[in-house]
């Protein structure tokens, strides 16, 4: 693979493969309309030939009746001459019209072949000759003439007339013979062309399928191939976030651990102050992290609320003061990642604060923290039941690094810091937006 | 009450914090060990009444390992203490019956509380 981002080359492989298949399948459409056009005209012509065949069948049988006829006209006569009886009057007349009828059928069914019209026309009038000839015959034997009817057959005119007749419809039999013949040849070696065609499109839509299923099966692999690598690429990723997510939190406990060594060992209780402030501030922005990556979890939500409710109770609990309660009411708020940091370092300012200047050591006192909604954007409020604040109290004013940096830190939020004014104790308010712009 | 304590973790300002903070507590550190096997002599020589044992230690040893083998052979517990501790970790440990798993960062509160439980 010429590529070096996994997802993109399995990506093209399955686009590739699926093209590959649509234009696999155009040309099995493609091949299957043409081939059963091509199909359908051989058969169209099969059958044309075949009916030239039954049509040639048709003029012999024509042939052979016409002669039939006449020989039973011819018989009939004979037997009315020798007998007188009626009977063969019908059907001497029953004969002509066969004979007639069936001349007009070859007339009908010849009538493209110029040279087969050629012979009937001398056939026709070798034919009327002969009818003619009966005709005389029988009127003398009406008459009561025997005699008188075999001399008109004596003749010889009507006997003649028969020879010519037979010459003739020889012909006509032998060039329809010759006909048939080739007839016969041609459909025949248009149904071998026809089974040829037909086998060869049988190997051909055999060779499409097998080809299409190939296809399909490489567009399959394509696709596992893919899954397979984006599989491994999430366990990847997975197993790198642990991993850093691991180290982030050694460097919290490596840095947590040093402020606290140095803490230790300070001789001066300002500084132990300063670097516990400074320890619990590292945790809180620690704590974010926490909230935000669980071991083996994808990078979640930060949710304002819980991290209230759990940071207050660890600050209260770290306290190990049991005459100091705690009261939250909070909703669940999820933030903005980028709302964690600032939001967390606020509200630890405010706790501690409020557990520091709020709660003087030797007297009960309750802390109240809170996080609901106001207009559409959320407020976080932490109170306590203290002696209050000075009455020119100035946040942006004063040395306080904690105030000073909830007033940035609130900038950063695009919220409001508000302080409230009560009868009893410090009451602070942050409102913010849901969102940062 | 007074526990003698073994801390077991590769980051030599974090271990001395670590101490720092069993002191405090009123505990004493009775050994100190960098990878699973310094903790393991260490461990048997001093017999300590619980390890505090972070995962991953010095020369690539697993503090998994080191704990079930404190435990198996000298009935010592541990108090794991590691940035991530994965579901499979806990149903592996679960056998040697840990005091506890604490994720890093570690307060002295949240350390004082994992040793109460024992």
């Amino acid at each position: 693979m010429a590529s070096t981002d996994p997802t993109e080359t399995s990506g093209s492989d399955r686009q590739a493969a699926r093209e590959r298949t649509y234009r696999m399948l155009a040309g099995i459409m493609a091949a299957l309309f043409l081939g059963f056009g091509a199909l359908g005209g051989l058969f169209l012509w099969y059958d044309s030939a075949t009916s030239w065949v039954s049509h040639t069948h048709k003029v012999r049988t024509g042939v052979a009746d016409t002669l039939e006829a006449l020989t039973e006209a011819e018989s009939a006569q004979w037997a009315y001459v020798l007998t007188a009886d009626r009977r063969f009057i019908a059907t001497i007349a029953d004969a002509k019209t066969r004979a007639v009828r069936s001349l007009e059928a070859l007339d009908r069914l010849t009538a493209d072949n110029r040279a087969q019209q050629g012979r009937l026309a001398p056939l026709r009038q070798q034919m009327g000759i002969r009818l003619e000839v009966i005709d005389q015959v029988v009127a003398a034997r009406r008459a009561g003439a025997p005699v008188a009817a075999i001399r008109i057959i004596r003749q010889g005119r009507g006997i003649a007339a028969m020879e010519a007749i037979r010459v003739q419809l020889a012909q006509i039999d032998a060039t329809e013979r010759q006909l048939e013949t080739e007839r016969i040849d041609r459909a025949r070696t248009i149904r071998v062309g026809v089974i040829g065609a037909l086998a060869l499109f049988a190997v051909l839509l055999a060779a499409v399928v097998v080809r299409t299923l190939r296809e399909i099966d490489l567009d399959r692999e394509a696709e596992a191939d893919a899954a397979e690598r984006l599989r491994d690429l999430l366990a990847d990723r997975t197993l790198l976030i642990d991993e850093v997510n691991h180290r982030v939190k050694n460097s919290l406990q490596q840095i947590a651990s040093v402020v606290r060594l140095q803490s230790r060992a300070s001789p001066h209780a300002d500084t132990r102050e300063a670097l516990e402030k400074t320890l619990d501030r590292i945790m809180a922005v620690g704590r974010v992290h926490e909230q935000l990556y669980r071991s083996g979890e994808m990078l979640g939500d930060f949710d304002a609320g819980l991290y209230a409710e759990t940071l207050s109770r660890e600050l209260v609990a770290s306290l190990g003061r049991e005459e100091v309660t705690l009261e939250t009411q909070v909703i669940s708020a999820k933030l903005d990642v980028r709302q964690a940091t600032p939001l967390a370092l606020i509200l630890n300012e405010l706790i501690t604060n409020a557990l520091k200047y709020g709660c003087p050591p030797g007297r009960p006192c309750k802390i109240r923290v809170t996080l609901g909604t106001e207009e559409g954007a959320y407020r976080l409020s932490v109170s306590d039941d203290g002696q209050g604040l000075p009455p020119n109290f100035d946040p942006r004013r004063g040395k306080s690094l904690g105030m000073r940096a909830i007033d940035a830190l609130t900038r950063q939020l695009q919220g409001r810091f508000i302080i409230e004014t009560a009868e009893v104790g410090a009451h602070f308010a942050l409102v913010f937006p849901r969102s940062l712009a | 009450m007074t526990m003698r304590i073994m801390v077991v973790e590769d980051d030599a300002l974090i271990a001395l914090d670590m101490v720092g903070l069993l002191e405090e507590l009123g505990h004493e550190v009775v050994a100190e060990a960098a990878d699973a096997n310094t903790a393991w002599s260490r461990a048997e020589t001093s017999r300590p009444d619980l390890a505090l044992v972070d995962i991953r230690l010095a020369r690539n040893t697993d503090g998994g390992k080191l704990a079930l083998r404190l435990y198996d052979q000298l009935g010592i517990r541990s108090l794991f203490i590691s940035g991530s501790i994965t579901e499979d970790f806990r149903r592996d440990m679960a056998r040697v019956k840990p005091v506890g798993f604490l994720g890093k960062p570690v307060t002295r509160r949240t350390l004082g509380e994992a040793l109460k439980a024992t």
